[in-house]
């Protein structure tokens, strides 16, 4: 029994030393075994992505995105309806229209009229953004970076300015082809008279189904992007109307100039809680 | 004997499972609402319009960039119970007067539960998340996105272009013009270099409402347009892509011809008239006394501040700030004022 006791307390203190051994090294341990296991999980992840996103929806993708990026300027007429989820619940559908017109890499004018009347235009020319309701005859104008890629990531999470649609219009569209962790070849589906391809793909917060042109042109026809991790799941829809690739433009399309009356009005986000502390942590 | 064992254990293997559980309910409930919370109503009869942020794009979808700003919005306790506070306030004003007014500031309540080491830890994993996601964008953002650094250096080089990153103090020149006034919320240099951040925004620590709690009344004040609705003055700022409106302090050159129940004090020869914390001085024009808003002078003791100034931390020192107006609180628990202060940014 006494043999027992001493087995057990030896038992213990070899435990306990393995562990204080552990515990001394765990800063460098953890930080290497951090890397190695995020390295590892950066590959996986490729693989299993690339297992779970179908080649010839990708390819659909591809060709759609290459010929949009191909073009150096277009105009894109759209009608879409958003839901948008109320506090009790509620999930309610509101529409407008955007007209936008992009002139690589770096022009950029865009007017959304919202069934509600109201009507908003926004100018980039590569080195501001100005946004104008004209209801509220108020501006707002914000210096921001230089090209539509950079501009339109800066507007979506500085200002947080959600742009749905902003995903047709940067300048490089890798990302659509990028960041889906699958993505299927749901079939052929006519819109409006037009076959298309339709694809679907899932992201990691959000869903998202393509409408591509079986045309001579692979023309974007329609988006739908569910956000899934939102509470009801809502659902952004835009249908892609009209393309036009040889829009008439001159550079003041995308520069602002006050109209009558208008008055500059201030650009904010609210003050993130480090930042009322006093500055940088 | 064995059996008691064993049965301990399964006690023990259930408990952490149900921990582990809430746990996971918890991190759901938080994610959900997050950034979204201020968007229930709005104008156009109550309704909110907007998705919020977190309905953009789908290059932005990532769940460790579009999470972290709402982390990092979480607020302190000292925060909290001034937020809760309002948000009872304010679930009363809808239901009497289906009212608008809907501070963005919020979020839902749950998601300020959480406190400042807490928020470390999110930031850390965020991080964390953020190199992850950015592994997993290469390509598409291209060198320039490879590491935190180059993003840095890539945001310092644009602020550098625009001449950002100074510190403008208003201090006694904010009535000079609007402008100047709003420009004191710029500067947030130093935030920046660890965060991602922002430039020529101007950050409001107070409520965004989308719409305002009556009728506005338009008041133009030295060639700017102000929006009052009772004593509250507000001003109409883009938020979020959208023109909303904020709480401001009375501006500065506002005139008014009556002013029942105000107070009068006398600081440095001058008589100062306070009416619901805010400053006047009575002038004569044309034979008829009005009433002008002025600066309130520092280092005068005032018994409340405005329910709408928020508590405010630099350098570890508190403040409650009032739009262009500082606070601090003094005297004992029993006997609590308020001094007036300089801006402490």
């Amino acid at each position: 029994m006494r043999k027992i006791k001493k087995l057990n307390f030896i038992i213990l203190a070899v435990v306990g030393a393995v562990l204080v051994y552990g515990c001394e090294d765990a800063s460098t341990v953890v930080t290497e075994s951090e890397k190695t296991v995020a390295e590892y999980q950066t590959k996986q992840d490729a693989v299993a992505r690339s297992e779970n996103v179908d080649e010839e929806a990708l390819k659909i993708l591809q060709k759609a995105t290459d010929y949009l990026t191909s073009l150096e300027c277009f105009r894109l007429k759209t009608a879409t309806v958003m839901d948008v989820m109320q506090e009790s619940g509620q999930k309610l559908q509101f529409g407008y229209t955007l007209e936008v017109t992009v002139k690589r890499p770096n022009r950029l004018f865009g007017l959304r009229t919202f069934d509600n009347g109201s009507i908003r235009r926004f100018w980039y020319d590569g080195t501001t953004a100005t946004m104008y309701d004209e209801k509220e005859k108020a501006y707002g104008k914000i210096p921001v970076p230089d090209t539509i890629d950079e501009m339109l990531d800066y507007l979506e999470e500085v200002t947080k300015n959600p742009r749905p649609l902003a995903d047709l219009l940067y300048n490089d569209l890798s990302h659509l082809a990028d960041l889906p962790v699958s993505g299927v070849y749901v079939g052929k589906s006519y819109l409006e008279g037009m076959a298309c391809d339709h694809l679907a793909f899932r992201g990691e917060s959000v869903d998202w189904q393509v409408w591509i042109d079986r045309g001579e042109k692979p023309f974007i026809r329609k988006v739908v992007i569910t956000y899934k991790e939102l509470t009801g799941g809502p659902q952004f829809i835009a249908h892609l109307e009209q393309w036009d690739i040889q829009p008439e433009i001159t550079d003041s399309l995308f520069q602002f100039s006050p109209p009558e009356g208008a008055q500059r009005i201030r650009v904010v986000v609210l003050q993130p809680e480090e930042e009322k502390e006093g500055g940088a942590q | 004997m064995r059996k008691k064992y064993i049965l301990n254990w399964t006690f023990l293997l259930s408990l952490i499972i149900i921990f582990v559980a809430f746990d996971m309910a918890d991190a759901r409930g938080g994610r959900g609402g997050g950034g979204r919370g201020g968007f229930g109503g709005g104008r156009g009869g109550g309704f909110s319009r907007s998705g919020g942020a977190r309905m953009g794009s789908i290059r932005n979808s990532g769940s460790s960039r579009s999470r972290s700003y709402s982390s990092s919005r979480r607020d302190s306790t000292s925060r909290q119970s001034s937020v809760k506070d309002r948000s009872s306030e304010r679930r009363t004003t809808r239901t009497d007067t289906r009212s608008e007014r809907q501070p963005i500031v919020a979020g839902s309540n749950a998601e300020r539960q959480d406190s400042r080491s807490e928020r470390r830890d999110t930031r850390t994993g965020r991080q964390d998340e953020r190199n992850n996601s950015r592994d997993e964008r290469k390509g598409e953002r291209g060198d320039r996105w490879e590491d935190g650094s180059d993003r840095r250096q890539d945001r310092r080089e644009f602020l550098n272009d625009h001449n950002v990153g100074r510190k403008i103090v208003a201090g006694n020149a904010i009535h000079d013009s609007r402008y100047r006034r709003r420009e004191y919320w710029d500067d947030r240099w130093d935030y920046y270099e660890d965060h991602w951040h922002y430039h020529h925004l101007h950050y409001y620590p107070a409520s965004v409402y989308v719409g305002m709690p009556c009728t506005r009344t338009v008041v133009v004040v030295g060639n700017v347009t102000y929006y009052r609705c009772g004593s509250v003055w507000y001003d109409q700022v883009y938020y979020q892509g959208s023109v909303n409106y904020v709480v401001i302090s009375a501006p500065t050159g506002a005139e008014i011809y009556s002013l029942p129940d105000a107070t009068t004090l006398e600081v440095g020869g001058k008589t100062y008239y306070i009416s619901d914390h805010t400053f006047y001085e009575k002038i004569k024009r044309e034979g008829k006394e009005l009433y002008v808003v002025v600066d309130p002078p520092f280092g005068v003791e005032v018994s409340s501040i405005p329910k709408d100034a928020v508590e405010i931390k630099v350098e570890g020192a508190s403040y409650y700030q009032y739009d262009k107006i500082f606070y601090r609180k003094v005297g004992d628990p029993a006997g609590t004022t308020y001094v007036i202060v300089s801006s402490p940014f």
